[in-house]
């Protein structure tokens, strides 16, 4: 969408192909997005700051050009009538994630700006922006076709020269271009290439049927099936880099709705707090001050047996919760108490999610869990003793968020990764041209959003923050990009 | 009363989530039904909320 209103305010004639019957896709899900501010001083420490922090595996070209583009941003959205609160400096303190590998958010504090998009009902303010968006793409007489997906791009002597489509009555569309513009997002619901490129069993049953090493598809309805990526590599473009930006969450009916921002129970609270967190090996693996850090917690979980943790506080820590206040806010679940956790818990139980514990003892606890008993109560004993004098020998965990683990009951909460969509797959240049295994330019093919998020974070598996703001700022690269290729004769 | 949906709902499931009395997914078409054709008083109230809580003004009551 950012492609094709840069390219039609550019003056070129544009038709957006979109596989939904409506527009927007997961982009209708963020609440805002992160950008550098427009000054040069800001531009390179964040370019610096961000080529540091992925040991320069990133993409520099389109790492700086994001840097350089991202700050014009918000002011064009605002312009054509997204509604937006955007701070003059300053990130908001839970996007600056301090994820491995992400220097860039320790730098965001000086260097970028948030800008947050009010939202409509109980809905996110991507689902705002879009409608903005769909709106001035009209007024500037572009051809929106829904529920028509592209099937094969088209290319002779070296030219692309558009793109074949399926219309919603089962015919081919045939459609004329001199440059094409891919922004299809990821392959969430693709398994064989989660499995191939993650290394998960995928689940699209989110409902309660996770099992150790699954990953299961946050947002199961978003058809993400890696169609423009696939049909990119189909002309020759080179893979680039493929990862999962992965987020955390508890499985099973009663957590979350049909989209992960809907929350059904407090658990989704629960699963971000600092307390004592054991692999099924019933260790600890992690100083549990991460979360919410979701991507830092999401490599952490990645890496134990049967990629997934249990969350285990007592009965002390359940009041503590509830009486006074909880330790960590993710900011699109802000609380500040929480009420009858353990009554909001058995409802779950109830309503069959396996993955919610509620015990006397820990032994039960452990059972419940598929955890070793035996292992569990060593991990616990010296927990309990780093509790006791108020320093954690085995990763120091600020003494604040020591918590024992004494008084029953006791609870549980077992995690999952889980993502909204996945990170990279096309190989591109700065100007988010796609390229070719041997580096060469494929003319007319451009590729944004999430597909090139794989180019902007480098060597990490589960990578790729900041999408939607990468998403919008490389999409207008893109439009950008095309109408000069469009001028050349 | 009688409600609709626009062809620019974005399928999120706000109105299948906390309305499963008037709402629902239909997978295989890719858009969200309205259960009930007439919309009875017991409903009303429920109806009117689900109409301020969609994300992106879908529901619409008929006219």
């Amino acid at each position: 969408m950012a492609s094709a209103i840069t390219a039609a305010e550019g003056g070129a004639k544009v038709v957006l192909l979109e596989k939904r019957p409506f527009p927007g896709g997961a982009s209708n899900t963020p609440v805002g997005f992160g950008f550098v501010k427009r000054d040069r001083e800001s531009q390179d420490k964040a370019f610096k700051i961000h080529m540091e922090g992925t040991l320069w595996t990133a993409n520099a070209d389109l790492v700086r050009a994001f840097c350089d583009a991202s700050g014009e941003i918000p002011a064009w959205l605002t312009g054509m009538g997204v509604q937006a609160d955007i701070p003059n400096q300053g990130i908001q303190p839970m996007t600056a994630e301090p994820a491995p590998g992400a220097g860039r958010f320790q730098a965001a504090v000086d260097t970028e700006g948030y800008c947050s998009l009010k939202a409509i009902g109980r809905g996110h303010g991507g689902a705002q922006l879009i409608k903005a968006m769909v709106a001035r793409a009209r007024e500037l007489g572009i051809n929106i076709l829904f529920s028509t997906p592209s099937k094969k791009i088209l290319r002779a002597e070296d030219r692309t020269t558009g793109v074949y489509a399926e219309a919603k009555n089962g015919h081919t569309i045939h459609v004329d271009a001199r440059a094409v513009v891919i922004a299809t997002a990821g392959f969430n619901e693709d398994p064989e290439m989660i499995k191939k490129y993650s290394g998960y069993d995928f689940t699209l049953d989110w409902y309660g049927n996770c099992e150790e090493g699954d990953y299961f598809n946050l947002c199961p309805n978003l058809r993400l099936t890696g169609d423009g990526i696939k049909m990119a590599w189909e002309v020759g473009a080179d893979k680039g880099r493929i990862g999962i930006p992965v987020w955390p969450h508890v499985p099973g009916p009663g957590v979350i709705g049909n989209m992960p921002w809907i929350m059904l129970s407090q658990v989704r609270i629960i699963q971000e707090q600092p307390y004592l967190w054991v692999n099924q090996d019933g260790k600890r693996f992690m100083n549990e001050e991460v979360i919410p850090g979701r991507l830092t917690a999401g490599n952490l979980i990645a890496r134990q047996r049967g990629k997934c943790a249990t969350l285990i506080f007592d009965d002390v820590t359940r009041r503590h919760m509830e009486e006074k206040s909880i330790d960590k806010i993710y900011f699109i679940f802000p609380a500040k108490k929480l009420t009858d956790i353990e009554g909001d818990m058995r409802r779950l139980i109830a309503q069959g999610n396996k993955h919610v514990f509620v015990a006397e003892t820990l032994e039960e606890l452990a059972g419940q869990a598929g955890i070793d008993p035996a292992s569990l109560q060593d991990t616990i004993i010296e927990y309990n003793r780093y509790c006791e004098k108020g320093y954690d020998d085995q990763y120091a965990k600020d003494p604040k968020y020591l918590r024992p683990v004494k008084k029953p009951k006791f609870y549980g909460l077992r995690v999952f990764n889980t993502a909204y969509g996945t990170s990279g797959g096309i190989k591109v240049n700065g100007k988010t041209e796609a390229l070719t295994e041997e580096g060469k330019v494929i003319p007319g093919l451009y590729a944004a959003g999430d597909i090139i998020l794989g180019e902007y974070s480098g060597d990490m598996v589960n990578q790729g923050i900041q999408s939607f703001g990468f998403a919008l700022t490389t999409g207008r690269i893109a439009g950008k990009s095309a109408l000069e290729y469009l001028k050349k004769p | 009363m009688k409600l609709k949906i626009e062809d620019f709902c974005i399928r999120c499931g706000i109105c299948i989530t906390f309305y499963p009395e008037l709402y629902e997914m239909d997978f295989a078409e890719d858009l969200v039904r309205i259960k009930i054709d007439e919309i009875p008083a017991s409903l009303t109230e429920k109806a009117k909320q689900s109409i301020k809580d969609c994300g992106v003004t879908a529901i619409r009551i008929k006219k």
